[in-house]
């Protein structure tokens, strides 16, 4: 058997000098990356929450911009105007026409506008009032009770002077 | 040149060990199977690539010391104790190879004990040349008298009693004592031939007081012979201790010995066959298991780098796709791309539906609970607790009706009514009219701006 193995074996080390070198900067590198990454968490968390947060509030937007989509889609299929609130009236009030009669056109959104009516009437009884106003709501499109004043008479169940204002939406061209 | 499994080389699995008997080899094959060691007897020259082939280096050409380092930390510790070594040996440190089998606290806690095994350069020589000549050619040089103590620590130690226990190994070219305690190795000796009064000076510093218990075991190829009996009558008779017991198979006792401290590693510590002596698969070994290491932890570094861009990425992507949620939502409610601004997508959706809410007022307001209602309530509840109303003010955000009432007590009775109805209701209650047994009151509900 030879000597060969007893004697020194010279062996280059460069190639492990190199490996650990790269180790070294490879874990070094990768530590001072996730540590930086690490101290950058909270912010970093903090942003997805605000950004989670805007998410919830604008699909909540969202929803409130399709209920007025479809509120408007509703009154596409109803008929352009509301039934006019003058022959509502006659016919509550047996014939009786308001003592007073304003009508105001305010323009909406593009192709609808918004017509108030304000009238006063004398000496009705309140159970005609309140039945007008059932009528009124259930037209279509309905006409919405804005405001109103009662001023009862002495009377039992009769109203000296009532004062209402209306409101409707209808299109502006066919 | 091949190399063996990577699990061969954090695992190995098999491992031979070679006793010599004057110019005759006794060699045991180590195979780890299952947990377990198995034992068998190798023929020579046929030992497999992968194993690791261990041998002894005699009592009489090496020696064992224990030192005592102040405490201190194991890397400290070590370096002290080659210059404590340097002082003690009689001849230079660098003239030899030495190796720190135990590095533990000292017996009295003050320091650190280290036991060191050594041999000098041209004993080292002569031990591998003289294997070399019977055929062998070992990876690892371990010490005799370590070994022998510690294969007994491995077959007989557990169950055995505290004292001090002797290894007595008899070779046809030699006798060595081992002498240890509490697991723990304490010295060995050695002769030539057996000179029965060098060996009673030996042992008797090891014998306490009950020698008729004192455990000595008998081991080595030259155990059963006559000669060897002779020499044991003198000891037990000279030191007054009971028959000394034989071991299990005494012949192949220090090559198992030898087999199973290469198989465990831990002739590695004890390894003399180091520094210009290395075998040269002990170095290949060595280098490779620190390029291994040092590709692991190359890997691992990468693996770190890794996960960092992968949590960059996954960051970047969640953001990105929150981003994007945003930006699509807000185009929904403005239904224009060009009037959200990056980042600006809530404010943008805001104004826009601001704007919409303004406009989409009169459409959403049939929807919505209609002022006829707590008008015909309170006209309801008036009449039915005697109040009589003479005016009611109403409008979207209240109702406020003021009248007069004989009992106030109809006032509550109604304001509880309505408030049970969802209304915020309050009542007031005004001085008695003059003249009149009547109370006057305004009553003011609060209404919900539920719309919109």
């Amino acid at each position: 058997m030879s000597c060969a193995s007893h004697c020194p074996m010279k062996t280059s080390d460069t190639p492990l000098v190199a490996l650990r070198t790269a180790a070294a900067l490879a874990i070094l590198a990768g530590l001072a990356a996730n540590l930086h990454s690490l101290s950058g968490l909270r912010p970093q968390v903090d942003l997805w929450r605000r950004k989670t947060a805007e998410r919830q509030e604008l699909q909540s937007l969202v929803r409130q911009s399709a209920r007025f989509d479809s509120a408007i889609r509703i009154h596409e299929s109803w008929p352009s105007a509301a039934p006019p609130l003058e022959s509502l009236a006659k016919s509550n009030f047996t014939g009786r026409l308001p003592a007073s009669w304003t009508v105001a056109l305010q323009p909406g959104i593009p192709g609808w506008q918004s017509r108030r009516v304000v009238f006063s009437m004398t000496d009705v009884s309140a159970d005609n009032v309140l039945r007008f106003m059932t009528a009124a709501a259930s037209a279509r499109p309905p006409w919405v009770l804005e405001e109103c004043a009662l001023q009862s008479s002495s009377a039992s169940g009769t109203l000296s002077r009532v004062e209402t204002a209306f409101s409707s939406v209808e299109r502006t061209e066919r | 040149m091949s190399f063996p499994s990577i699990s061969s080389y954090w695992f190995p699995r098999t491992a031979r060990g070679n006793d010599t008997d004057g110019q005759r080899l006794i060699s045991i094959e180590a195979v780890a199977r299952g947990g377990r060691l198995r034992y068998r007897t190798a023929a020579p020259g046929t030992t497999a690539s992968s194993a690791i082939v261990a041998a002894g280096i005699l009592q009489r050409e090496s020696f064992t010391r224990w030192l005592t380092a102040p405490r201190l930390s194991p890397r400290k510790a070590g370096k002290v104790v080659s210059t404590l070594l340097d002082i003690q040996l009689p001849f230079p440190i660098d003239t030899c190879e030495h190796a720190v089998v135990t590095l533990a606290p000292s017996p009295d806690r003050q320091g650190t004990a280290a036991l060191v095994v050594g041999a000098r350069h041209s004993d080292i020589r002569a031990r591998l040349h003289s294997l070399s000549a019977i055929g062998v050619d070992p990876h690892i040089l371990d010490q005799e008298g370590v070994a022998l103590w510690s294969q007994w620590n491995e077959e007989y130690a557990q169950g055995a009693p505290d004292g001090t226990v002797a290894v007595l190994y008899f070779a046809s070219d030699r006798v060595t004592i081992s002498l240890g305690r509490k697991g723990r190795f304490l010295a060995a000796h050695t002769w030539r031939n057996p000179d029965v009064d060098a060996m009673l000076r030996s042992l008797k510093p090891y014998i306490g007081n009950e020698r008729n218990a004192f455990p000595w075991f008998l081991a080595g190829p030259a155990a059963a012979q006559e000669r060897t009996g002779a020499i044991l009558r003198i000891l037990s008779s000279s030191l007054g201790l009971p028959p000394a017991q034989t071991v299990h198979e005494p012949e192949s006792f220090l090559a198992r010995a030898l087999a199973r401290r290469a198989l465990n590693g831990l002739s590695r510590r004890c390894n003399l066959r180091s520094g210009p002596f290395e075998h040269g698969t002990e170095r290949q070994r060595r280098r490779r298991q620190s390029l291994l290491s040092a590709a692991a932890c190359l890997a691992a570094g990468l693996a770190l780098c890794g996960l960092n861009l992968a949590w960059r990425t996954a960051a970047f992507h969640r953001t990105a796709a929150l981003q994007q949620d945003l930006h699509a939502l807000a185009v929904s409610v403005t239904g224009n791309p060009r009037l959200v601004p990056p980042r600006q997508e809530l404010f943008a959706a805001r104004r826009s539906l601001q704007d919409r809410q303004q406009r989409s007022r009169p459409f959403m307001a049939p929807f919505v609970t209609g002022l006829a209602v707590p008008l015909q309530a309170v006209l309801d509840t008036a009449a039915r607790n005697d109040l009589t109303v003479e005016s009611i003010i109403l409008h979207r955000q209240a109702l406020v009706a003021h009248g007069c009432t004989r009992d106030f007590s109809g006032c509550d009775k109604s304001a509880a009514s309505l408030t049970k109805a969802g209304w915020t209701t309050r009542i007031e209650r005004k001085e008695n009219r003059q003249g009149e047994n009547l109370s006057a009151y305004v009553l003011r509900l609060t209404l919900p701006d539920e719309n919109f």
